[in-house]
């Protein structure tokens, strides 16, 4: 500990650091007099810092937590900006297919279909092989062979060598070999050799290509005045799923879903969980004992058996629909423990001293509530609910690895993770990326939640 | 004391009802039914099934017979989808296997959780002490479906010590026991691993600061023995109460470790038979589960006033 010489004797635990009288004008370095000095204006005597000003220290103190906050809030930031990532960024959208024998590794290209760009420097001479004035579908496949094949035979010769093939990036079957592909035995590889290496556009997506331009009724060519460019091949940095759909965006589709089931089943277990918990508190007496009897009841139930069951049924429900299911379904787990603790804060803080004068210099009820009750109730709940989201999003994920969770077109981690468990012996990155994905923000979450209890709430640590 | 038990007996069977009640009109609230699947069998032959498992009854009727069976004579019936099995034959298939797993990822748990924690505590602030907080946090944050297929790419296939897949029970031998038993309970265990090894630190920290442990110390008695004899009992009472909600956790994952390492436990039953609206079935899945999940939330609390004396259950 760096600060421990400073005072031997005392523990050097910093988060049991008790600050000591602090000023308003304690905004920069520590000044060597003592601020308490009679000198000081008789303000900063008065005012001290709140509560929240408090805890917000400690927390930026923490590292860990900090680190937390940034990776939640970029991994929320991705996730709302799912569309134009798509469009400007990866370029392929989290639903569309690139067909291929087998997954594509990481590196491997594609063509987008929705936001290729085109590249126009190509003239339609060029592309149109047979020269009847029509493109079709095997001529702009066979050109993008050729580009991908100009792009990675740096001498220019026309054939790709040993000291050539490494730059070519491993498509489903593997990085090529010259002794695997060589069929003419000339030491080196050709376009014709190369082939389904180097397909970024298979006929049936230059297809769609070719419809998407058409403007004529002739959906199978594109006339000369149809074509405005060659369209060009993407990276799919992180792979593809077995489907061959971009991983990257997938997975950014994989936080919406995930943070959204996260944070509005939270939302729900606490909107529950406060009404019942602050009712029961408010009320006490016999209305308070029975409401916590069927909490406690309700405990011994294993609820998650419920939710499986419950997804099961309602299976074949439209997917959006799923979604609200899934919010509902796992925010009742949650809200038991909700209203034991909003209880318990309500009933001390009812009796707590400043409550009472406040309502001796005859503060109305709702102002007590407002100003007094709810921000000192705020703190352990907000701990709590950061340290439920990640719990929630585990059991959306659990939910979806089983299949019950959210469904195609959707994504979330969990169900992106069981898309890949079945095949991951052959394609791991299909597992280990909605995994890291979801183990760094639970992570996160969870570095989050423990430093603002440790802020905010600092004697609640019971771990 | 025995009036608690008496109680909580009580209270225990008022759950197992609840979820035998919840779980039958949850199904039968449910689009299809048992016998949609199978090709289209003629009136009479659907009307004689309907008739055998009682599906032609009023629901009332048919929930009061299902749970006058189950209540009463523990029996939950043919399978309706097994025809040759009663439900009870099935689940006493699954249990042992599940059991197997559940006790030994509980184990694991523990064996791993109660070092760390101790470590953790004794080292406060040393880089033990980082080391094991930061593993149980990367241990907590990774999911047993992404762990289980990890452990299987790395200790069954690229170093192939272990299978990758199935069940042998300890009749077979220990070692090939241990060959399929292993990575799923690690799988399965390792993340209640982290939450008992911060349970444990927080325990040790928060007795070591009690006056009787500055007794101890002050007599001169070795770090040792005070930890042994008079901090780990106290210490130990947050894990114990945890204990409960591990087992529960480790029952719902074992639904997902038991399919990705192709064990033949309760686990696939439970969903399956979901799927299959195979109503009787459902019902002793579940039930067995809740039952075993009160059954050990009540020993818990038993092992609670053993551990603590200062915990009282005469007035509750």
């Amino acid at each position: 500990m760096g600060d421990a010489p400073r005072i031997p004797p005392l523990q050097s635990d910093p988060a049991d650091e008790v600050p000591g009288p602090v000023s308003p004008s304690l905004k920069g370095p520590v000044p060597a007099s003592d601020p308490s000095a009679p000198t000081g204006s008789p303000e900063s005597l008065v005012k001290g810092t709140s509560l929240w000003q408090d805890a917000m220290r400690r927390l930026v103190r923490n590292k860990a937590a900090v680190t937390g906050a940034m990776v939640v809030l970029l991994m929320a930031v991705a996730a709302l900006l799912l569309e134009p990532i798509s469009r400007y960024v990866t370029r392929f959208t989290y639903d569309e297919m690139h067909l291929a024998v087998e997954p594509k590794p990481m590196g491997a290209q594609s063509v987008p279909q929705v936001y290729a760009r085109l590249d126009d420097s190509v003239p339609f001479a060029r592309v149109d092989a047979d020269g009847n004035g029509a493109l079709d579908a095997v001529e702009l496949s066979a050109m993008l062979q050729q580009q991908q094949f100009r792009r990675y035979d740096a001498n220019a010769n026309g054939r790709l060598d040993a000291n050539e093939l490494p730059a070519l990036p491993a498509n489903a079957m593997g990085r090529p070999t010259v002794e695997q592909l060589d069929t003419d035995g000339d030491g080196a590889l050709s376009v014709g050799e190369l082939g389904p290496h180097l397909n970024v556009l298979p006929e049936s997506e230059a297809q769609f290509f070719i419809r998407q331009h058409a403007e004529t009724a002739d959906e199978s060519t594109l006339s000369r005045a149809e074509y405005s460019g060659l369209p060009q091949p993407e990276t799919h940095w992180l792979g593809t799923d077995p489907l061959g759909r971009d991983m990257l965006t997938r997975l950014i589709m994989g936080a919406r879903v995930s943070l959204m089931v996260g944070f509005i089943a939270t939302l729900v277990s606490f909107f529950i969980g406060i009404l019942w918990g602050a009712t029961a508190g408010f009320l006490g007496g016999r209305i308070d004992n029975l409401m916590m009897r069927f909490v406690d009841v309700l405990y011994g139930l294993p609820f998650l058996f419920l939710v499986i069951l419950l997804m099961v049924i309602f299976q074949d429900i439209p997917a959006n629909q799923k979604l609200y299911l899934l919010f509902l379904a796992l925010g009742a787990v949650g809200w038991l423990t909700v209203s034991r603790i909003v209880r318990g804060q309500v009933i001390s803080l009812k009796e707590n001293e400043y409550v009472e004068a406040a309502r001796a210099l005859g503060v109305s009820k709702t102002t007590i509530i407002l100003r007094h009750l709810i921000p000192n109730a705020l703190g352990p709940i907000i701990v709590y609910a950061t340290l439920t989201v990640p719990g929630v999003m585990l059991a959306e994920a659990f939910l979806s690895f089983l299949g019950l969770g959210v469904q195609a077109p959707y994504a979330s981690w969990g169900s992106l993770a069981a898309d890949g468990a079945d095949a991951f012996r052959e394609y791991p990155w299909l597992i280990i990326w909605p995994g890291l994905a979801l183990a760094v923000t639970l992570l996160a979450l969870n570095f989050l939640g423990d430093g603002l209890r440790d802020a905010l709430d600092p004697q609640a640590r019971t771990d | 004391m025995f009036r608690y038990i008496l109680k909580r007996l009580v209270s225990s069977v008022l759950v197992l009802v609840i979820i035998v009640t919840a779980s039958f009109f949850i199904m039968r609230v449910a689009p299809g039914g048992p016998f949609d699947t199978e090709r289209s069998m003629p009136e009479e032959v659907l009307q004689n099934i309907q008739a055998k498992y009682n599906l032609d009854k009023p629901l009332w009727q048919q929930y009061l017979l299902q749970m006058k069976s189950i209540m009463l004579e523990g029996d939950f019936g043919p399978s309706m989808k097994y025809p040759n099995k009663s439900v009870n034959d099935i689940l006493a298939e699954g249990l042992p296997v599940s059991m197997t797993l559940g006790v030994q990822s509980l184990v694991v748990a523990l064996l791993i959780g109660l070092p760390a924690g101790l470590i953790a505590a004794l080292k406060q602030n040393q880089w033990a002490d980082y080391t094991a907080m930061t593993g149980a946090m990367v241990g907590i944050s990774i999911p047993n479906f992404v762990l289980g297929p990890i452990l299987i790419a790395l200790f069954a296939i690229e170093l192939p010590w272990f299978a990758a897949a199935g069940w042998n029970s300890l009749s077979a031998g220990l070692v090939p026991y241990l060959q399929t038993s292993v990575l799923p309970s690690l799988a399965l265990g390792s993340a209640y691993a982290a939450y008992v090894a911060r349970l444990t630190r927080g325990g040790m920290l928060e007795i070591t600061r009690q006056d009787y442990i500055q007794t101890a110390r002050a007599k001169g008695l070795r770090e040792w023995l005070i930890v042994r004899r008079h901090a780990l009992r106290g210490a130990l009472i947050p894990v114990v109460s945890y204990l409960g909600p591990a087992f529960a956790g480790m029952l719902t994952g074992s639904i997902v470790i038991e399919q990705i390492f192709n064990i033949p436990g309760l686990g696939s039953h439970f969903v399956n038979s979901a799927f299959n609206r195979d109503y009787p079935l459902v019902l002793g899945t579940i039930v067995l589960y809740s039952g075993l999940l009160v059954v050990l939330n009540l020993v818990v609390d038993i092992a609670y006033t053993v551990l603590d004396p200062r915990v009282s259950y005469e007035d509750a």
